[in-house]
């Protein structure tokens, strides 16, 4: 029997086959992850007005380029190799041939898929930016890749599900550990995300890029990707906040706060982070006020385990920075390990999303959203967030988990060298992201190339921000190069030992409601709550549908 | 409420469940700050809206 009783989870290691399959992953991530953040400084400097791009090349090509591959591409790819891995050590470092099997048909299938997709950005018949709106059209061959990847990412979910079933047989009647029982919540809510992106690609945007459809349905496109484009959101934060309540409390000598509060979190961001896609349509026309409103109250929702997360990462904080000796309100802080990059990196993360999540409230209530609509602001937003706190986290965990991996160590100057990198990363982001809210606020739209509107006073007062946007571009891909380094050095060069897998436990056994691991009753939930915030207005958009768009190629 | 103990420790080895006793006031005055930084962000936006409206 190859599958952890309890109380094994210490010792157990994630064994060779599980190790390459996470590392596949991983590596495909940062290597997204470089490509992309190329792509993104080379934009940053176009739309300040600092260089201009070969005639082969134009601004929205890789403005694509960049979104797919770090928003889709490096994302996706790193969470699965992340929950593999986990999966993996807690339930008793090793995986099964079918968990196995099913990682990698995915990761093939998504190989394949990101092949295809980027190939297709490369050509430049697919410019049609990661959110891919219709009535723009891009190559099948592009949307037919996406497809492949997603069908991919839902290969790797069903080898966590496997692992998990596995797991529950063996130890009947307990809850699961908390790290498989997150990654299991992560895994519905991506699932449930992507059933209807899905069906947008292979009923709507394939048959009409390939001219067998005339027009399209754009309302219906459109609601079909927000049903999935803001839990994909939660989907890049899910796993982020797993780092954040299981591993750093172990990096930081600490421990679980509330066994119950973690999993009941994790639960109340699986229902309310799906029914909520109309607050991204809150300009649009065809969406009554009425159903807008709805989504707007489950949206605000999530504020309730977002305020969860935080006081439990405070709580965490304080108990263990009072037992190395802090006194006083905050003395606790200075308690921290400052200098150890796998607290350091995840915790800028976790700073970053303060003023990340009052954004995301600002978006999402219908007033303020007038103000920042397709203005500059949102695409701060949301490189404050997955941009900084997501990505601040997954690399706070690559410089443990690559040498876990690797069975190498993350040596003193590796860590000094992470604390540089997670410094130049957190300060490009501040600087670049403050300038984008700030032009968000004067008016200054999103996803336009350089221009000065024929030096409108208006226009002309955006420039410094722009300006500063590619300074701050430029700290980010500097600190992406070394990022890249530094896992290159842990994955091939770093000195061979043992690197811990930080995993934390309560202090003392704490009581756990059997219901919060009853997935029939939550998915249940999800259900009647998706039912009824996207029933009606669904069938409205099919039943009395705008004239459909024929396509349209603008670059 | 049927409960059960935590499954990543050995609970034979864990000693009897108890209230929890930390002082957690730093955690309560952080939390406040967070809060207090997100409503004076949505207010300071909103005063934009009706200063533009």
């Amino acid at each position: 029997m190859n599958i952890l009783q309890k109380g094994q989870i210490q010792e157990a290691a994630v064994d060779r086959p599980a190790a390459r399959l996470s590392l596949a992953y991983v590596w495909v991530a940062y290597i997204a992850f470089g490509v992309a953040a190329l792509a993104g400084m080379l934009q940053g400097m176009v739309r300040g007005g600092i260089m201009e791009l070969p005639s082969w090349m134009n601004y929205y090509q890789i403005l694509t380029a960049h979104g797919v591959l770090m928003a889709l591409i490096f994302t996706t790819f790193f969470i699965i190799g992340f929950l593999y891995s986990g999966v993996a050590k807690t339930t008793g470092g090793t995986l099964h041939g079918s968990a196995l099997g099913w990682g990698w048909s995915g990761w093939i299938l998504m190989v394949i898929g990101t092949l295809m997709a980027g190939v297709m950005i490369i050509l430049n018949e697919a410019s049609v930016l990661y959110t891919f709106y219709a009535p723009l059209k891009a190559s099948p061959v592009f949307y037919i890749g996406t497809a492949l990847v997603v069908v991919g990412s839902w290969l790797a979910g069903f080898g966590i599900f496997s692992r998990y079933r596995k797991w529950r047989r063996l130890n009947k009647g307990q809850n699961s550990p908390l790290f498989l029982y997150m990654s299991v919540t992560t895994y519905i809510l991506w699932i449930v995300a992507t059933i209807p992106v899905a069906i947008e690609v292979l009923f709507q945007l394939i048959p009409w890029s390939l001219g067998w459809t005339p027009t399209i349905n754009i309302m219906l496109s459109r609601t079909l990707f927000w049903f999935f484009g803001h839990p994909l959101v939660y989907f890049w934060l899910l796993p982020a906040y797993i780092a954040w309540y299981v591993c750093v409390p172990r990096v930081i000598g600490g421990h679980v706060f509330s066994d119950s509060l973690s999993r009941l979190a994790f639960i109340c961001l699986l229902l309310f982070s799906i029914p909520v896609g109309f607050h991204h349509q809150l300009m649009e026309p065809g969406i009554s006020e009425g159903w807008k409103m709805i989504h707007v109250i489950l949206t605000l929702i999530v504020v309730v385990p977002s305020l969860m997360t935080a006081f439990s990462m405070f709580a965490i904080f304080e108990t263990t920075g009072r037992k190395k000796g802090g006194v006083g309100l905050f003395g606790w802080f200075k308690k921290l390990p400052w200098t150890d990059v796998r607290f350091f990196a995840p915790f800028m993360g976790m700073l970053f999303f303060i003023p990340g999540g009052a954004g995301g409230i600002i978006n999402a209530s219908n007033q303020l959203n007038a103000v920042v609509h397709n203005t500059i602001w949102v695409t701060g937003h949301f490189h404050i967030t997955v941009g900084a706190a997501v990505a601040l986290t997954f690399f706070g965990v690559s410089f443990w988990l690559v040498p876990v991996l690797t069975g190498r160590t993350l040596t003193p100057t590796a860590n000094r060298m992470g604390m540089v990198q997670t410094v130049f990363w957190s300060v490009g982001m501040f600087i670049m992201s403050a300038a984008m809210h700030t032009m968000g606020l004067e008016g200054g739209p999103r996803r336009t190339d350089y221009t000065t509107y024929m030096d409108h006073p208006l226009a002309l007062g955006w420039m410094d921000y722009q300006r500063v946007m590619a300074f701050g571009g430029g700290l980010l891909f500097v600190a992406a190069v070394l990022l890249i380094l530094i896992l290159l050095y842990l994955t091939f060069m770093a000195p061979k030992g043992h690197t811990e897998y930080p995993i934390a436990e309560t202090e003392e056994a704490q009581p756990v409601p059997r219901i919060l691991e009853r997935w029939t009753v939550w998915v249940g939930v999800l259900v009647v709550l998706i039912v009824l915030a996207y029933g009606y207005p669904i069938m409205e958009q099919i039943q009395h549908q705008a004239p459909g768009s024929p396509p349209f190629r603008t670059w | 409420m049927e409960t059960q103990p935590n499954t990543q420790r050995d609970v034979k080895k864990a000693p009897q469940t108890k209230p929890h006793q930390e002082n957690l006031k730093g955690t309560f005055a952080a939390v406040i700050i967070v809060g207090l930084i997100i409503l004076v962000s949505w207010f300071g936006i909103f005063g934009l809206f009706l200063d533009r409206a």
